[in-house]
Order: C-alpha cells, then structure tokens, then sequence
C-alpha cells in the first residue's frame, strides 16, 4: 500500500493538566536533523504501555505475571512512503535478557495460578525472549504478547529498561532498530504490608482473609485476577465482586497518603526507583494525577480499567489539529497516512523526549535527536513541499 | 594449645546441666549452618526485596543489598563478618552491584543509574581502594586480577562484547556469529566463560575462550545454553534439552582448552527447570532447581533446604556460589523477607551450630557420654566416647 506523506508529525508538547493552545505545538522542521544512513525500510519499535509490571515470586500471590508487549510499524523509504502490512519478516530478541526461568518462579507456579503447563521461558501467549512478530491481521502493524522479560538481566544487573532489537528483513534487505520492553518489579506493597516473621504477600492474604471472610491463606498462590475482573489478564472474575483495580483503587485509597511518598501512585505502581512516568510531561511536571485523576476517580466503578484513559485531547488543544481517533486511545490510534501516534511520539509514559536516555535512543538513531520523530527525511526521500498538519487522515 | 583450652573449659561444666539435658533431645544436625547476611544498616526491614548475595571466594562474600526507604536504591556490599560494607557508587550514579570476588577480597562490579546508556565498572579493592574500569562492566575476578566482563557496544544499547581484563588491557572476545556477548567467570588461567548470539541472533548459546577462538559448548538438543562459572576444568551453567526444557550443566574441559564431556545434572523432584550457577575446585556445583537452591556432587543432587535447620525461617531459593571450602552464597527467603546467605559446611564438633567449637560443644559431648547417638558419634564407631572428645579438642576454637 502507497501512501503519501505530506510532512511530519507533531512535535513534542507541552500539557499541565489543562486544556492548552501553545505555541509549541506549531511545528518546524529541526535545522539539526542527521538524516539517517539509508536503509532499505524504516522500522520503529515501541511497547504499548511504557511499562509492565511483574514479580518475580509467585510462590504465594500473583498480581502480575511477566508479560510484556512489543508493537513495530515497518516503512519501505520513498518520496511516497509505504506502510508494510507483509511482505517482510519482523523479529526480536533482547539480547542481555535471554532467559528468565531462572530469575523467577513464575514457571513452578504458572499450571496452578493459570492452569497451563508452560516451557521454561514461554510467556502466556506462547512467545519468548526472541522470536518473530507477526503482522497483525488487517492492520499495518506488527505486534508480539506475552514476552516473559524480566527486570534482571543475564548478568544479574538490575534493568527496568531492556533493549530489544527488532529486526525487519525483506526483498530489500535488512534494517534494524532498538527499544525498550520496560518491566519493573517495584510493585512497593510492603511500605504497607508485612509482619515480622512472614512475607509481605502472607500479610495482604491474611488481610483480605479478616477483611472479606476468604481463606486466602490456605489457597496459595493466588491469583487475584481469579476472582476480582481484570482486562489486563482478560479475566472475568466472579459476579458480585468488584474489578481488580475498582478493589485495589478504592481499598488502598484511605491509605495512600501514610506511605509518605511524594506520589502516592509509587507506593504500588513501578515506582519510586523505576519511576514509570518519565515522558516529556514529567519533565513539565506532569504527575500521574494530573491526567489519571486520583484514586477515587480511578477506582469509580463506572469506569473501566485499561480502557477509559486519559486523551491527549483532554489536555491539547489546537485548532486544526486531530489527536487520538474517536473512540481510540493514544496507543492505538493512527494518523498521518496510517502511522501510529506511537512511532512517532515512543510509548505512553515515555513520549519522547523521555527523562531516560535509553527511551530517546530510538529517536536518535532514526533522526539524529531525541523527541517525536519529526524529521521529514527519516520516512521521506525528498522534503515534502507540503505543510504537515496533525490530521488523522493526513 | 588444645589441653589449655581443655582445662580452661572443663571448669566450666558445672554450670551446664541444662545444655547437656538439651543434647539428649537432640537430632543429626544438618550439615550446613545459614547465616542471614541482612542489609545495608539503617532501612527499613519490612523492606523487599532486601539483599542477594552473589558470589564467594575464600569466605569472601559479595552482593548487593538495598540501602535507603526513599529511594530504593542498591549499593554493594563486602560481607564483614558481623555486618554489610558498602561498596559506595561513583559520582553521579544511584546503585551499585558487586558480582564477583577473589581470593585476595577484591572485589568487582558496576555502578550505574537506571535508564542511563551504559554502567560504570568498579574494582573495589580489598584493602578499600576503588578502581574505576570505564565502560568494562565487570563480573569476576581471579587471583592474578584478570577480569571478565562485558564491554556494551553501539552506545550500550542492549548489546556487548564478552571481554577479558588483564592488567590494563582490555581484549575483545567476539562472538558466536551474533551481535552481542558476555562474559561471566574467569578461570585462575585466564580462561573466560559466558554467553553469545549465534549468527541468527535469536539463539544463545554457552561459550568458552581458552587460548584459542571463542567455541560454542553447545546444549542437550534444546535451543539455548549459558556458561555462568568456571573453576579448573569445570565449567557449569545451563542448557536445554529438546523442548527447550533448561537443565543445569556442567561441561568439563581439556587441559587444551576443548570441550571434553557435557552432562545433564537434572533437576530436584518435581521441579521443571534447574541452572547451575557456581562451581568449585573440587567439582561441587551450587544453583537452583524449581523454586529451591540445590547443591550437586558426585552425581548426586540435593535440595539444600534439607542440609539446614527445618526450624530457621529459610527457605533457600538460589545458590550462586560456592568457593573452595564448600561455603555457599545466595539469596533466599528468611522469615517472609528476601535476604542473602551463607551456608558453612558443619565442623562435625560444632555440635550447637554456633559456627566455632568451643564449651558448649564439649558439654554437649559429655552429656551423650557413653551412648550411640549418631550426633555425638564424632568419628562414627558407634558410641561416643574418648575418640569423639579427642576430635573435638583438636577442633577447638576452629
């Protein structure tokens, strides 16, 4: 499929938690640019949250299993760019994280909390630590589930950050590019929980055994997701009982505050140490609140988790300007001729320029600066003459 | 020295009735004794995960532990025998993690901050001097000095070059044909062992570089292998078998630097995975199996949470060294809470596991006088008598 590409995406924004129209939203192309080396495609990986979490003990309780998603748009270079939907073979590997099954317990625990008997070092989706990424049908994207990485690498180092390389090979050759496939472990519940001579996750059982009347503690490893619904695990829990994040956001939130953080959301979510948000609004001071709501609006009952999220639009405002596509979030939404708000701006909690230089390498690498990939000549072999405006269906 | 001692504590014994009506009630010890190395001083205990210890040379002992409540962060530490030193980071860095150790005390590691490009190697000498490395992240030392470890390459993005260390000299071990590879132990001659790409770059494979080219040690029909140490002419890691199920392995070498055997050490029952990640001159192999630390000799494997007092709080998860007296580093669970360990071998007349020999172990002995209690049977004929007294005394203080 040809398409033509008038210009490039929006540059970097600036958003505070109001509704703005500033300036810097008008784009320009960068006098600095380094036009990239010339490949036979354009590749950009990015994975679709920013960050996952996972234990790595699943001995008594699992909240989050390691899974990890890595999504790759693949484009042949040209005055009229194409989007690859085949004709290529997309791949991955994460070099200094070949294996995972002796970091964790998750594969011991894995027939009883899921009921499947799974390889050593194959996610839930029956993917590893390298493989290929298929296109997805109908789409022009390529998309890999349940990579089981986790936040030790092979030489024992502690990295919320792995690389991935992706690799496209085609009739035109072979280009490459690097990413990161975020996970933490810094799930912080024992700020809170924890009793002298048993683990923290003995304690919540045994706090949700008194609290609720269950028997917990005797049913290890739980699966919290087994009763309480969660679209991240596509569980659909037992009626009657509240959603696993309604439950975690509205019991938890009397509580937040006594964790004497400066954002409570670390207490529980990666962290303090891996500080998940770490996109170009933090560096404007954007907080999770700020686009996430607090607790209690967090865990309404009306909303529904994962899906009702915050947009880009609640906060953008330009005239002119298209933001996500109705009824899509960010991650999922597409403009510019087919591309992927997320080539261009990196994942969610990591829109470029991220405080973390391994989230800007991708960028820099493409178009030699950090930030959306804003660099017409990245995509395009000649400059479009034409303005780019941030339209959906530009 | 030993009848001194002697003397000195047998005027002890009247003050002991209660120890030596205790001995009677108790079982075989097991033969290791834990130890729960803590963490940095000064955090908050509730805190998890709290320290791992990772390696062990001569009762040396390295890892690293958490240090702060407000900021999480992770700094070396060289076990004292009483507490944690830590092994600061450099300017401008957050953690820091120390992977391996020598004979000698000194020490090797990075110091880094999440997110950054590339670590920062560290060599933390024994006698408290600090030697950065550069861009080398260092993961073992041997006696000489000479370091593995991995060099990142294009800017450190996810990718590296197994490299050795000798002096100041730093050379490029190369590759299986892959993009990257790194390396994990080194031998007392020089020999580096670790892991590499194969050319298809989806593959891992366990490699060795002896005086020659980097070759591959393959696996046991499976896809992916991994050397994690090497001591003589044993090299142990993990390959997979056919399906890809990871076993723990030890590969044994040629004086000439060529592979010799590969033997599947197995698994613990019921367990579906095992790695080996430590061996020693002797041959005994530490590592973990399913959710259990494991020791492996002589063709044998065994949970090591058998080998401890059932009534510690541990539950040992992983093994990942063990140096040439048979002391064993790791990290386990220890009351609910993550926390690194030692395991000491047993002196057969440390019979209270307090770690030395001394009164109380000679009032223990003397209050099973006479009776075949294997526990007191020091030397094993039968009974415990004069035989058994004279070990002890020649273990005094030890």
């Amino acid at each position: 499929m040809a398409r033509t590409w008038l210009a490039v995406p929006l540059a970097g924004a600036l958003i505070g938690g109001t509704m703005i129209t500033a300036s810097v939203l008008s784009f320009s192309p960068p006098s600095q640019a380094v036009p990239a080396p010339p490949t036979p495609y354009v590749v950009v990986a990015v994975n679709d949250l920013g960050m996952h979490c996972s234990q790595e003990d699943f001995s008594e309780i699992c909240i989050l299993p390691p899974y990890n998603t890595l999504r790759a748009q693949v484009i042949r270079p040209g005055e009229e760019p194409e989007i690859m939907d085949g004709d290529v073979t997309v791949s991955y590997t994460i070099p200094e994280h070949s294996r995972s099954s002796d970091k964790t317990n998750f594969w011991t625990y894995a027939p009883q909390l899921f009921g499947v008997n799974l390889a050593p070092d194959v996610g839930l989706t029956g993917h590893g630590l390298s493989g290929n990424i298929p296109v997805v049908p109908g789409e022009e994207y390529f998309e890999v589930t349940g990579i089981p990485v986790l936040s030790t690498d092979d030489s024992g180092r502690l990295d919320p950050y792995p690389i991935g390389v992706v690799t496209v090979t085609g009739n035109l050759g072979t280009a490459t590019t690097r990413t990161v496939v975020p996970v933490s472990s810094e799930m912080s519940c024992s700020l809170c929980h924890g009793d002298p001579g048993h683990s923290v996750a003995h304690d919540i059982l045994a706090d949700h055994d008194a609290m609720h009347g269950t028997d917990l503690l005797n049913q290890k490893p739980v699966l919290c997701a087994g009763c309480h619904a969660d679209p991240a695990l596509g569980t659909t829990g037992v009626p009657g009982i509240p959603m696993l994040s309604h439950a975690m956001h509205t019991s938890h939130a009397p509580h937040a505050a006594s964790a004497g953080l400066d954002n409570n959301c670390y207490a529980c979510h990666p962290g303090i140490r891996t500080q998940c948000q770490r996109d170009i609004h933090k560096t404007n001071g954007v907080e999770c609140v700020s686009c996430h709501g607090d607790m209690a609006a967090v865990g309404n009952p009306n909303r529904m988790p994962w899906a009702d999220q915050p947009r880009c639009s609640d906060c953008h405002d330009k005239p002119g300007f298209d933001f996500e596509q109705p009824g899509k979030l960010f991650k999922d939404s597409i403009g510019h001729g087919g591309v992927r708000c997320v080539t261009c701006h990196g994942s969610p909690h990591a829109i470029g320029p991220a405080i973390t230089p391994v989230d800007n390498a991708q960028a820099i690498a493409l178009q030699g600066h950090a930030g959306p990939i804003n660099t017409c000549t990245t995509c395009h072999t000649q400059q479009p003459d034409e303005s780019f405006f941030h339209k959906v269906d530009d | 020295m030993h009848t001194t001692r002697y003397h000195r504590q047998i005027a002890l014994l009247g003050s002991m009735p209660a120890l030596i009506a205790a001995s009677v009630a108790m079982a075989a010890l097991p033969p290791y004794i834990v130890k729960d190395l803590g963490t940095h001083a000064g955090f908050d205990t509730k805190l998890e995960p709290g320290s791992v210890g990772t390696s062990i040379a001569a009762g040396h002992v390295v890892g690293y532990a958490v240090t702060s409540l407000e900021h999480r962060n992770f700094h070396g530490f060289r076990w004292n025998g009483a507490g944690l030193a830590d092994m600061p980071v450099l300017a401008g860095d957050e953690h820091s993690i120390a992977f391996g150790v020598n004979a000698a005390g000194d020490a090797v590691g990075i110091s880094y901050k999440l997110g950054e490009l590339a670590s920062h190697g560290v060599l933390w000498g024994a006698g408290g001097r600090v030697t950065t490395l550069g861009n080398l992240e260092p993961h073992d030392i041997n006696s000489a000095g000479a370091i593995a470890g991995s060099m990142p390459v294009n800017g450190g993005l996810g990718t590296s070059r197994a490299t050795k260390r000798v002096g100041n000299v730093n050379t490029d071990l190369g590759t299986l044909g892959g993009m990257s590879s790194m390396a994990f132990a080194i031998s007392e001659s020089n020999w580096v062992v670790g892991q590499s790409l194969l050319a298809n770059n989806k593959t891992t494979r366990a490699f060795l570089v002896a005086s020659g080219a980097m070759i591959d040690l393959g696996t046991h029909g499976g896809t992916h292998s991994r050397a994690l140490d090497i001591s003589g002419l044993s090299v142990v890691g993990i390959a997979d078998m056919t399906g890809n199920l990871p076993r723990a392995t030890l590969w044994t070498l040629t004086s000439a630097g060529t592979l010799s055997t590969k033997t599947n050490l197995g698994t613990l029952p019921g367990a579906i995975n095992s790695a080996a990640h430590g061996v020693n001159s002797a041959g005994t192999i530490v590592g973990n199996s399913g959710d259990a630390a494991f020791v492996w000799s002589a063709g044998t494997m065994s949970d090591l949470n058998t080998s401890i007092d059932p009534t510690s709080g541990w539950h040992l998860t992983k093994a990942t060294g063990i140096d040439d007296a048979g002391r064993i580093v790791g990290v386990g669970k220890h009351l609910g809470l993550q926390r690194a360990f030692v395991l000491t071998p047993r002196v057969p007349a440390d019979l209270d596991a307090d770690g030395a020999v001394g009164a109380t172990d000679l009032a223990l002995l003397l209050g099973a006088w006479g009776g075949s209690d294997p526990t007191f049977d020091l030397n094993g004929d039968g009974s415990v008598g004069a035989p058994d007294l004279a070990i002890l005394l020649g273990a005094w203080g030890s």
